[in-house]
């Protein structure tokens, strides 16, 4: 009985949230469409020829994968932050805490928010990419694993960082301060390879590199770390990000007044 | 005797060090109208929040008809509806679409609410309404929403936390009814208001809360007899200057030419004072209490130790 009233509760958060997303289409679709296709023309077609081919691939084939895992993570984090911290400012949060929802779903239902925004980017920027290159996926099955996995992380991240706000600037720190950088420095644009030795060492501390490095072999089937110490590190991520999401909801931090 | 909500020995310590609730333990029974008052800050609205799970305790027990709320806390939360201070639905939405959302979080298909939406709009004077947003309605709609919507499960123990605040007193008095009515038909109703003549007029049984702790647990009737006296405002048609003495068992007060505070001991007849008056040429065109008998109480034993 719980768990078909947990799935109808599920279903209530992600439906609202969808409607959300695709009525606020022009600030949460469009803007990444728009920013990949300018990505394309900028680092694919204008410079790409200058760069050259990046592990014997053309430079705008290169940078599909980095750019739609980059879209993925940005769009996962920025759902979820956002109606968690929506939720908590105008204390709707408070119905959900008063019902009968477990802790878990709740947090599922937030992280679906995310994935779910995130998968409907990734359509989006892919049918971008194959206006602009050749877009060729080797193990698609795969790569949607991963995609889901990443965005999952990134919603966890999102429910972590809209709990622990107190205001809208809270919610802007780290996209801005954490996640773009990374996101950039962990190949998006290029392979490890071409970094010096000391710098390759450097950027296995950088979680998003295993993200970019997994994501990349599902297009490509090669990949600049090991696919399963990826694979694991990321799951890894997961399970220790949701654990500490459910402590939290269950002891109301960042919620109580 | 059954009871709706069994409360022993809560204590609730913040991260601050505040120590919200000293061990506050109280029942309430199966279909009563309960009043929980207390002055701002004295723990009202975190026993709320403990009992909704809004809040975590830090210790002690409750239990919500007969079910512990640490061993089945799902099952707890299904039999309450709560009726929260503030507005806290999305403005944007609909208001059938509020109340089938609510519905939702408690695991009810939107055509198993159907019934319900319909029925507690209807008897809250929300029907017309039902498909504008939330945003154009007015303070008094916004109050009815939030009790639609905490009764959409139909829930056998409703809290309401302030639910009149700010409400003219016309949709005062319809929300009185309505509560009423509720009550009649089984629902367990525990109110807290700052209006104290919104508890004596309803409640049978109350709780006053201070400095987290409970100061005084009865039944309404037997708190009111415990007063001792009452006050009322005379107003007079002549022009006095000085009041003739006070009789045993009144006490007379001039507040100005026209008008005379008068405190009337419990076992005293107005019939004396009345007589009192007219042997001294002094008539009373109308009286009034100066503050019901609940608010005297209530500032007696919230303010005895301060």
């Amino acid at each position: 009985m719980y768990l078909q009233k947990g799935l109808v509760a599920f279903w209530t958060v992600s439906k609202n949230e969808m409607h959300r997303t695709m009525r606020l289409g022009v600030q949460t679709i469009l803007p990444p469409a728009i920013t990949t296709l300018l990505y394309f023309l900028i680092f694919g077609h204008l410079m790409g020829s200058r760069i050259g081919p990046m592990n014997n691939l053309p430079y705008i084939e290169f940078i599909v994968p980095g750019l739609i895992m980059m879209n993925i993570l940005t769009g996962a984090f920025s759902a979820s932050v956002s109606v968690v911290y929506m939720q908590k400012w105008t204390r709707v949060i408070d119905e959900m805490l008063v019902s009968p929802m477990s802790s878990a779903t709740i947090l599922l239902s937030f992280v679906w928010v995310g994935v779910m925004r995130a998968i409907v980017i990734a359509i989006v920027v892919t049918l971008v990419a194959t206006l602009c290159a050749r877009v060729h996926v080797a193990h698609i099955f795969y790569s949607i694993f991963v995609g889901v996995l990443a965005a999952s992380i990134f919603s966890l991240l999102g429910v972590i960082n809209g709990l622990l706000a107190k205001t809208f600037d809270h919610i802007s720190i780290m996209p801005t301060f954490v996640i773009t950088p990374l996101s950039y420095l962990g190949g998006v644009f290029y392979s490890l390879d071409i970094l010096p030795k000391l710098w390759q060492h450097v950027a296995l501390f950088n979680p998003i590199v295993y993200i970019m490095s997994t994501f990349r072999y599902g297009f490509f089937s090669w990949t600049d770390t090991n696919l399963w110490v990826s694979t694991l590190i990321m799951l890894g991520f997961f399970v220790g990000l949701f654990m500490i999401c459910m402590v939290m909801i269950r002891k109301r931090v960042g919620i109580s007044v | 005797m059954s009871y709706a909500l069994e409360i022993n020995n809560l204590v609730k310590t913040y991260s601050s060090g505040t120590k919200a609730l000293k061990g506050i333990s109280l029942k309430v029974r199966e279909g009563d109208f309960f009043a929980l008052l207390g002055p701002n800050g004295a723990g009202k609205s975190t026993t709320i929040g403990i009992v909704s799970s809004l809040l975590s305790k830090t210790s002690g027990d409750i239990k919500v008809y007969g079910t512990d709320f640490n061993a089945n806390l799902q099952e707890v939360k299904s039999m309450i509806g709560l009726v929260p201070q503030e507005f806290n639905f999305n403005i944007f939405e609909p208001v059938q679409d509020i109340l089938y959302t609510q519905a939702g979080y408690y695991g009810i298909l939107p055509k198993q609410a159907k019934g319900n939406v319909e029925k507690y709009l209807k008897a809250l004077g929300l029907w017309d309404k039902r498909k504008a947003k939330a945003v154009t309605l007015s303070g008094g709609m916004k109050r009815r929403l939030m009790i639609a919507r905490a009764l959409i499960h139909d829930p056998k123990l409703l809290i309401l936390d302030e639910p009149t605040a700010g409400v003219d007193i016309e949709l005062r008095r319809s929300l009185w009814d309505f509560l009423l009515d509720l009550n009649a038909q089984g629902t367990t109703i525990i109110l807290t208001t700052h209006y104290l003549e919104e508890a004596e007029s309803l409640c049978r049984n109350i709780a006053i809360i201070d400095e987290g702790e409970i100061v005084r647990n009865t039944s309404m009737r037997i708190l009111l007899s415990e007063s001792d006296a009452e006050k009322f405002i005379l107003d007079i048609n002549d022009d006095v200057e000085v009041l003739p003495e006070s009789l045993p068992g009144f006490k007379l007060e001039l507040i100005d030419s026209h008008t005379v505070e008068v405190c009337v001991g419990k076992e005293t007849k107005l019939n004396e004072l009345f007589a009192h008056l007219s042997e001294h040429n002094i008539t009373v065109n109308s009286m009034r209490n100066k503050s019901n008998r609940l608010e005297e109480l209530f500032i007696n034993l919230t303010t005895r130790d301060k």
